[in-house]
């Protein structure tokens, strides 16, 4: 003989979600509402934006902060010593430094970090604690020496001044990346690649560089970011529109006697483009799991 | 084609020796299995032949020409990789036509030997698909394919069924010793199962420790096993083994080991040193119910229905010995039970190095 036990059922209010929930909103604000708010200021008249209480949703939207950049008005002329004709020129230097040192950065770390995953030598720890050390120094403490040594090497205000110091600084972390990125592609596939009559520099073309493309990209996008925000080198190494970037020439529109929060927040909008096309265009790459099947599941 | 000679092969990895002073040589056309248990350097040997690792010392030679010092991409050969390394990034036609493309073949040429080996393999559907689209099995064939497309001197292949299930690997087991004819190739084949040695091969070399043990046919191998480690390792379930002595029991050469005592019939042999190991397999094994002359009574430990028979495990004595008999077996655990062996089929090997004494033939 068998009883049936009834058991009433009984609604639990999902506490752990709702509050799951609630920080994962409350966290994505934080993220996203200054974002939000630089790219509503930049739809905005300057009396808007700085109006209070402030308005959320621009009232009488305008395009006029972003046609100055081609068509200064007088008064957004006089704003941060000629900033705003320095964005579009700064935005070019941006993109081609940051570009110059993502792939400089790229064949330079896809070597170092393929003997680090590779290679069995003395002092390969040693060395690659030594990459990250490098990162321990802050850039202000070794701004003086780069300063003078540009100087002296005649690249002040010059690309060159900037790429070369900005992959200094991404260097050691993108062969970090690549290093352990490059430890997880499965050795056969080389060995695979030798069997089936590949040179080394072959099997590197066809098959090792394609399968590790996912750590390339998101090595090339970091150094491409590192470059790209990097804001103290280029105010020290630049001083005119032919090198100026993106985050020195926006800082121009504060100024001691004035700032133009409108024209500010349209340059930060136009700054932030290119990254986030960048980070768009490889999200697929970027999160890909392409050694996924070449060996074993 | 090519004949593959090893000569003195050693290889050592950081002052362990892992293959020591081997020599083997591999006939055109062969199927030659290297077998043993994990670490006893049969991967390691054919990773040498294939050129991936560089031997130590010793000569490797295809067709009489020394190879030793040529890369993996210089020398004549094609593999198959326990892990498949299909190139993930490539579809499986661009895989299997990838070592074509290297040697400069015309595209049309590779295109029309792909869907051959596609063929040859049942992977025509296949072709346009990445590897993480594929299924275990057809993942393997792809890899298998890769290598049939070459006309490669010598095929090479570590392990490639390790990663199937257990019907799938019975159904390639199969689709590889067919292709192996067809093809009419050098196959050299590292395994650690000895059931695929055994049913593949035209030779199979046991290794252990970086030494073969024995290189000769299954039949050879199964029969008349060199020493200890071979008889236990080949067969399935393992060979059973009783430690003890001969003896003249009133003038018949007798082995015997406490309460055991088995006529050798035949098997008159005389070491220097009486300590011996008797081998039975579990197959030349018989049981009764009922006492028989010669027989030793013992006890049912366990009984293990197979299907077509049982594996009934017996204690004599303080020994667990394996019997392989066929269906019905009803006696229960503890029951008594009269074991015998079959006088033809024994195995002896000295206690002091395991080599064997006499190995029996089939009679």
């Amino acid at each position: 003989m068998s009883t049936v036990v009834k058991v009433p059922l009984r609604y639990r209010i999902p506490w752990k979600k709702i509050v799951l929930y609630v920080l994962a909103v409350v966290f994505a604000l934080y993220l996203v509402l200054p974002f939000y708010w630089i790219v509503a200021m930049s739809f905005m008249h300057e009396v808007d934006a700085i109006s209070v209480p402030p308005h959320w949703i621009p009232v009488h939207p305008t395009l006029e902060n972003y046609l100055g950049f081609i068509h200064p008005s007088e008064a957004q002329q006089l704003v941060g010593g000629r900033a705003i004709d320095e964005t579009p020129y700064s935005l070019r230097n941006s993109l081609i430094v940051a570009t110059s040192t993502a792939i400089l950065n790229l064949a330079l770390a896809t070597f170092a970090a393929y003997s680090f995953s590779r290679l069995k030598f003395r002092g390969s720890q040693v060395l690659l604690m030594l990459y990250l050390l490098t990162r321990m120094v802050p850039g202000i403490a070794i701004i003086i020496p780069f300063y003078l040594l540009m100087r002296t090497f005649g690249l002040l205000d010059t690309y060159l001044a900037l790429i070369l110091s900005y992959t200094t600084f991404a260097l050691p972390i993108t062969i970090w990346i690549l290093k352990d990125f490059f430890r997880s592609v499965p050795r056969e596939l080389e060995e695979a690649a030798r069997v089936d009559r590949c040179g080394w520099f072959r099997t590197m073309w066809s098959v090792f560089l394609p399968v590790a493309a996912p750590g390339l990209v998101a090595a090339a996008v970091f150094a491409f970011m590192t470059a790209w925000n990097e804001f103290m080198f280029a105010l020290f190494l630049t001083s005119t529109r032919a090198a100026k970037t993106i985050p020195v020439v926006a800082a121009n529109f504060a100024t001691d006697f004035n700032t133009q929060f409108t024209v500010m927040a349209a340059a930060g909008v136009l700054a932030v483009v290119p990254p986030l096309a960048l980070a768009l265009l490889f999200q697929r790459k970027l999160v890909q799991g392409m050694a996924a099947g070449s060996v074993k599941g | 084609m090519a004949e593959v000679r090893l000569e003195g092969i050693t290889k050592s990895f950081g002052g362990k020796t892992v293959v020591n002073d081997l020599n083997l040589t591999i006939e055109d056309q062969e199927f030659l299995t290297l077998v043993g248990p994990s670490g006893c350097g049969k991967s390691t040997t054919l990773r040498m032949i294939c050129g991936l690792e560089r031997a130590s010392e010793g000569n490797i030679f295809f067709d009489g020409k020394p190879v030793s010092w040529l890369p993996a991409n210089k020398r004549d050969v094609a593999m198959v990789f326990q892990s498949y390394a299909l190139y993930p990034h490539k579809t499986v036609r661009q895989n299997i036509g990838f070592a074509l493309k290297m040697m400069r073949v015309p595209k049309a040429t590779i295109e029309e030997q792909v869907l051959q080996a596609a063929r040859t393999l049942d992977i025509e559907d296949l072709l346009d698909r990445k590897p993480r689209e594929l299924s275990g099995g057809q993942r393997q064939r792809v890899a298998l394919g890769r290598a049939i497309v070459r006309d490669a001197g010598a095929y090479l292949l570590d392990e490639p069924l390790s990663n199937l299930d257990a019907q799938l690997r019975v159904l390639m087991r199969a689709e590889i010793k067919r292709l192996h004819v067809d093809v009419a190739r050098t196959f050299i084949y590292v395994t650690h199962d000895q059931v695929e040695a055994m049913t593949m091969s035209d030779r199979i070399a046991v290794m252990r420790d970086g030494v073969i043990q024995q290189c000769a046919t299954p039949g050879e191998i199964y029969e008349r096993p060199a020493n200890r480690f071979v008889a236990s390792f080949m067969g399935s379930p393992p060979m059973n083994f009783v430690t003890g002595e001969l003896a003249d029991v009133d003038g018949v050469r007798t082995f015997r080991s406490g309460a055991l005592s088995q006529e050798l019939g035949r098997y008159d042999v005389s070491p220097d040193d009486p300590a011996v190991v008797l081998g039975v397999r579990p197959e030349d094994v018989t049981l009764s119910p009922t006492p028989v002359a010669g027989y030793q009574p013992g006890k049912v430990f366990v009984s293990e229905p197979l299907g077509p028979d049982v594996l009934v495990t017996v204690r004599i004595d303080g020994e667990l010995l394996k019997a392989r008999v066929p269906v019905p077996f009803r006696l229960g655990h503890d029951s008594t039970v009269y074991v015998g062996f079959n006088q033809n089929r024994l195995h002896l090997f000295r206690a002091s190095d395991d080599t064997a004494l006499h190995a029996p033939q089939r009679v």
